[in-house]
């Protein structure tokens, strides 16, 4: 499989090809799309967390000039059922969670459907709710696999014994990640319009095809008879993954109406409506010889879903794979409340996973006297621990070296809170970094124009990642012509069907069908004797058959991130002045762009290492915090000097480019990176994230 | 009031929104017309004014380097993560 | 949002009038605040009037040495004012900590003394909130209040006051120039706050429809330098989780005079009275800085998530005040 690519595009820093019109304010968002004739929707969102809706009153939301309809389970019409319950909307009176939708307003103007679904009464029969995540809960129970389709626990050798050895030193710790929200700028959009039986939906969705199939099984339509159109999305980071409540809203609501109808929910509905990080509890044993030779790992979690649907993160998966060791144990339960259900974000489970064995691992750097990069050298794999397959390509040695020596990581001493600058504190930390190299087949077709340009169609999604700029360039490779002849569509789901943009796999996916399509356009050019005619001529690849029959390799994108901090011990301020990160992900394909996506993906892990927290209500059951002044995510002034790199990785066993995903490794290991510099900094080690002010200050 | 859609000339674009497309400033692009009138703004005879930031409040930074940039730019929230490439764009531009 | 009247009229006393002839109309400056609310559900008037654009814009100078500064010159402006940088630098800090550039361009100062509290619950209307609808409770009490009052709550309430530029005021006994129905009068800035007591709902000692017309700064002694340092959960753009404003004069080693209120530690802009007299003539020390600081908290009544507070507003004046002791 190992296809000889001549690659003038491929690795040259190419600038976003769609960064023009971002920068001109042309590039259409789902809300922004103008229809004529549209109405506007507005939510009423349960007011109790766990129960039924006993009656709805819409009397005095009606009696408003210019509302057009008040829909709630009493006169919604009746959808498929699915297997995600989240989208059977204004099907049942019962109520799962605080904020589920119970009613839906639509009116002549936004304003009037927001006033409308004030004066909308709902009476509820309240039950008693219970929303907190803990470890002694009775219901705590194992799924039978945890995302997408992983074992919920594995066991190799005997880990109890070797903790209990006599020479072992051990690590026995608890680590905590509270809920956290995607949060993308861009609001959770939907535009829907009715053309006789057939559905359009103007939508912001990393994955338009899963949306449009969710839709044609809700609304019992062939799937050509639905069609999501998603050309730009302002960022998902998981939420957009599939399909959330507020497209079936506006589905229904246009149907009830005979009229366009948009809906974009709000900030507030966002923390209860479109998904989130479960809060983890792990557990994170570990017992190693005197040379840090690891003996025993063990990880254990607990995280929560909802009582509608089930989502178990695979926050201990990482924790197979990336050290070595003769025992392991890893193990997820799960707890299902009375609160919104939790879904992907970026890295679901290797990012809170990660923090806690990474933040382990420094703990038993510290008490085996081992320098943490040493520490984690001495423990490489030869394999796959748990699978025992070997491994397509593993740098992460090579990472931890390389990005020691440009951090200047080597006069490091690892006495903590010796370093002072004024009212300051200083520190380093070292975590390392994994995420799964993905890759599912796609379908994609590109067209030869009598113009001499070509047209590459992929039902793919570029939600910030650079998607269709990687893709022009592996278009121009696969075809030996400059990037400027290349037009690529995304985002639409009448287009040749690719998978999610999620996973970090779009690019391998995606342009793996786009190589193979050029390839065969090629050869019809050939056969044309270069010749296109008037119409054009296309051509269509699918690999579904290639990507089945991959040798079965350990695929795995892996890295090392430093950060130096500063903590100011008087008043917990927490500063970050350096992170770097230092990745082995293949080939990059885009240098300008792949920095971004590291880059990006550090700067939502020092999110998550400083200031994010969703707070859970436990009188009302509903996240508190639910709105961007309130629930911080970085400012421009937290993040000083964010650096990514990357090792040349030669990987022939992935896909054609021989690219690994890069969206979301550069947020694993960045928090436990941080939390580990806040103890060389302090000596203090916060277990529970994110790293407030008030738990620095004792 | 200019909004992103009038700072352009015609065809040719603003040198800030030229940084941004040079420096990968965006990513998603949601929040960029608003970084772009937001930097705009700050480099029109903004740095004749101190910021939280700036040492000495009697004097005014005169020039806008990377820390006075970030401060003044933390208005607008980007969770793509661009910040970096966005303090590198607009100190371009400023010079 | 429910539909509402707008009117601009042409003098402060026509805004009055207006004001006073509705229950439900409220004054509009740079409605960075008050917009909000009305989103959300918290505020509903049936009348904005604006008082943006009455001319209150101007920053001049009273006759005992201190200035005057109009109630409706935006946030940006006041900061940006080189008489204000020059000897009131630790209200040009205070403000140009809050917030953001594009908000400090919008909002005016009247409207920042009159911001409401950024306690999630008051921002709830689906929630409880004494202050926000009296009798119905405070749930902020056994739920989440990492960012409350540490000093001056109630039973009923313990939201803080999140301006920032006030704590500066209060501590440079700024007084505010009312304008109402019944004609004008200047009271302490410092009284126009009301603690919570069993009337959290009752925020400040405005009549109704009276207009903050303008802001008295008294002279600060030209030996003070002064200072407002600020904790928050992120670098920028976020409020305080306690802010101090100092200022300090030395004599001989001793202190002559201090002026110091804190943030993000009240429902009000706190001025740290008890601190300011433990500091009078004591050694300019850490020692008596720290004793001044405890002075002060030891009134704290904390919460058990905001405990923090305490330790982090006597760490942060003590900080401060040395750092204006080397000065």
């Amino acid at each position: 499989m190992a296809t000889a690519l001549r690659t003038p595009a491929i690795g040259g820093s190419l600038s976003r090809v769609d960064g023009r019109l971002k920068v001109t304010g042309q590039a259409l968002y789902a809300a922004e799309h103008q229809i004529p004739g549209v109405a506007h929707a507005a939510l009423v969102g349960s007011a109790i967390a766990a129960g039924a809706v006993i009656g709805v009153d819409a009397t005095a939301a009606l009696a408003l000039p210019g509302v057009l309809a008040v829909i709630s389970y009493e006169n919604a019409p009746r959808l498929a059922r699915v297997d995600d319950a989240e989208l059977a909307v204004l099907q049942s009176p019962a109520v799962a969670y605080r904020g589920q939708l119970v009613a839906a307003v639509v009116a002549e103007s936004l304003e009037t459907a927001r006033e409308a679904a004030e004066l909308v009464r709902i009476e509820y029969d309240a039950r008693g709710h219970d929303v907190a995540l803990r470890p002694d809960h009775p219901r705590i129970y194992q799924p039978e696999k945890v995302n997408p389709a992983y074992p919920a626990d594995t066991a190799l050798g005997d880990a109890d014994a070797a903790l209990a050895g006599a020479d072992a030193i051990v690590v026995d710790e608890t680590y905590e990640t509270p809920a956290v929200h995607n949060n993308p700028l861009e609001p959770h959009a939907s535009l829907a319009v009715w053309t006789g039986g057939d559905l359009t939906v103007y939508e912001s969705t990393q994955g338009a095809a899963g949306t449009r199939d969710a839709l044609a099984e809700l609304f019992e339509l062939e799937p050509r008879a639905v069609r999501v159109v998603s050309p730009h999305v302002g960022g998902g980071f998981g939420s957009k993954g599939k399909a959330r409540p507020q497209i079936v809203v506006a589905a229904v609501a246009a149907r009830v109406v005979g009229r366009p109808v948009k809906l974009a929910l709000t900030r507030r509905e966002m923390f209860a409506l479109t998904g989130y990080r479960t809060p983890t509890i792990q557990r994170v044993r570990l017992a190693a010889d005197h040379q840090g030779v690891l003996l025993a790992i063990v990880h254990d979690v607990l995280e929560q879903t909802s009582t509608l649907t089930e989502f178990a993160e695979q926050t201990a998966t990482a924790t197979r794979m990336m050290y070595a060791a003769p025992n392991r144990r890893t193990s997820h339960r799960l707890l299902a409340l009375d609160v919104p259900t939790p879904s992907w974000m970026r890295a679901p489970g290797e990012c809170p996973g990660m923090y806690a064995l990474e933040s382990a691992l420094d703990e038993l750097a510290v008490a085996c006297r081992i320098d943490p990069i040493d520490l984690r050298i001495r423990n490489e794999p030869e394999f796959e621990p748990e699978s025992g397959k070997e491994w397509s390509s593993r740098n992460l040695v090579a990472c931890l070296r390389q990005g020691a020596a440009r951090f200047g990581w080597a006069d490091r001493d690892p006495t903590p809170a010796v370093r002072r600058d004024g009212s300051w504190l200083i520190g380093t930390g070292v975590a390392s970094s994994t995420y799964p190299t993905y890759r599912s087949g796609s379908r994609a077709a590109v067209e030869a124009a009598v113009d001499g340009r070509f047209t590459v169609s992929v039902c793919g999604a570029d939600i910030g990642t650079g998607a269709r700029t990687v893709l022009t360039q592996i278009a121009a490779d696969a075809l030996d012509v400059p990037t400027d002849l290349i037009d690529v569509e995304l985002g639409d789901s009448a287009l040749p069907r690719g998978p999610v943009a999620g996973g970090s796999m779009g690019t391998g996916s995606w342009g793996g069908a786009v190589v193979r399509a050029c390839e065969a356009l090629v050869d019809k050019l050939a056969e044309l004797r270069g010749i296109v005619p008037p119409d054009g001529v296309e051509a269509i690849a699918d690999t579904a058959e290639e990507v089945a029959g991959l040798p079965k390799l350990a695929r795995h994108a892996f890295g090392a991130q430093f950060a130096e901090v500063r903590v100011n011990p008087a008043t917990g301020e927490v500063r970050v002045p350096r992170l770097l990160g230092m990745f082995a992900a293949g080939r990059i394909i885009n240098p300008k762009t792949a920095r971004s996506q590291f880059i990006g993906g550090m700067t939502m892990g020092l999110s998550m290492a400083l200031f994010e927290q969703s707070l859970l209500d436990l009188e009302f059951g509903d996240y508190l915090n639910h709105d961007f002044a309130q629930y911080h995510v970085p400012s421009c002034a937290d993040v000083i000097d964010i650096d990514a790199a990357w090792i040349d990785e030669h990987d022939d066993q992935l896909n054609p480019m021989g690219s690994k995903g890069i969206g979301e490794i550069g947020i694993v290991g960045t928090a436990a990176a941080i939390a580990n510099a806040v103890h060389h900094a302090t000596g203090l080690r916060v277990r529970r994230l994110p790293i407030t002010p008030d738990r620095l200050i004792v | 009031m200019i909004t992103i859609e009038g700072l352009a000339e015609a065809d040719e674009l603003h040198p800030l929104q030229t940084a941004f497309v040079d420096r990968d400033a965006l990513q998603c692009g949601y929040c960029t017309p608003g970084q772009l009138c937001s930097a705009a703004g700050m480099l029109a005879g903004e740095a004749d004014h101190p910021s939280f930031v700036t040492p000495d409040l009697t004097r005014p930074p005169g020039r806008l380097d990377d820390g006075e940039i970030r401060e003044r730019m933390s208005g607008n929230l980007c969770r793509c993560g661009a910040y970096v490439n966005i303090v590198r764009a607009i100190a371009d531009v400023a010079g | 949002m429910k539909p509402f009247a707008y009117d601009r009229p042409a003098t402060p006393a026509d805004a009055v009038a207006l004001v006073a002839a509705s229950s439900r109309a409220r004054y509009l400056g740079g409605g960075t605040n008050l917009v909000d609310l009305m989103k959300l559900g918290v505020e509903a008037p049936d009348l904005l009037v604006d008082v943006s654009r009455l001319s209150q814009d101007a920053i001049g100078p009273t006759p005992d040495g201190g200035l005057v500064v109009g109630a409706g010159i935006t946030n940006s402006d006041l900061a940006a004012d080189p008489t204000i940088r020059t000897r009131y630098p630790m209200l040009a800090r205070a403000v140009l900590s809050g917030a953001s550039g594009q908000l400090r361009n919008q909002a005016t100062i009247a409207g920042n003394l009159l911001q409401r509290t950024r306690c999630s619950y008051f921002q709830d209307v689906s929630k409880p909130c004494n202050r926000r609808r009296p009798g119905s409770g405070c749930p902020a009490r056994s739920g989440h209040h990492r960012e409350l009052a540490i000093l001056g709550h109630s039973s009923a309430c313990v939201a803080t006051h999140p301006s920032d530029m006030a704590v500066a005021m209060v501590a440079l006994d700024a007084r505010v120039r009312l304008l109402g129905p019944r004609g004008e009068r200047t009271i302490p800035l410092a009284e126009l706050y009301r603690l919570p007591g069993d009337q959290p709902d009752r925020e400040t000692r405005l009549e109704p429809a009276e207009l903050i017309t303008a802001v008295e700064l008294p002279p600060l002694a030209p030996a003070a330098n002064s200072d407002y340092r600020k904790v928050r959960d992120r670098a920028s753009f976020a409020f305080a989780l306690v802010s101090v404003a100092a200022a300090l004069e030395i004599a001989d080693g001793h202190v002559a005079a201090s002026r110091i209120a804190f943030g993000g530690v009240a429902p009000i802009p706190w001025r740290a009275s008890r601190a300011e007299r433990a500091l009078r003539g004591a050694p300019a020390t850490e020692e008596s800085f720290a004793r001044a600081a405890a002075a002060e908290l030891d009134l704290a009544r904390p919460l058990p998530e905001n405990a923090f507070k305490v330790t982090l507003a006597a760490n942060l004046l003590v900080q401060t005040l040395l750092d204006l002791s080397r000065t």
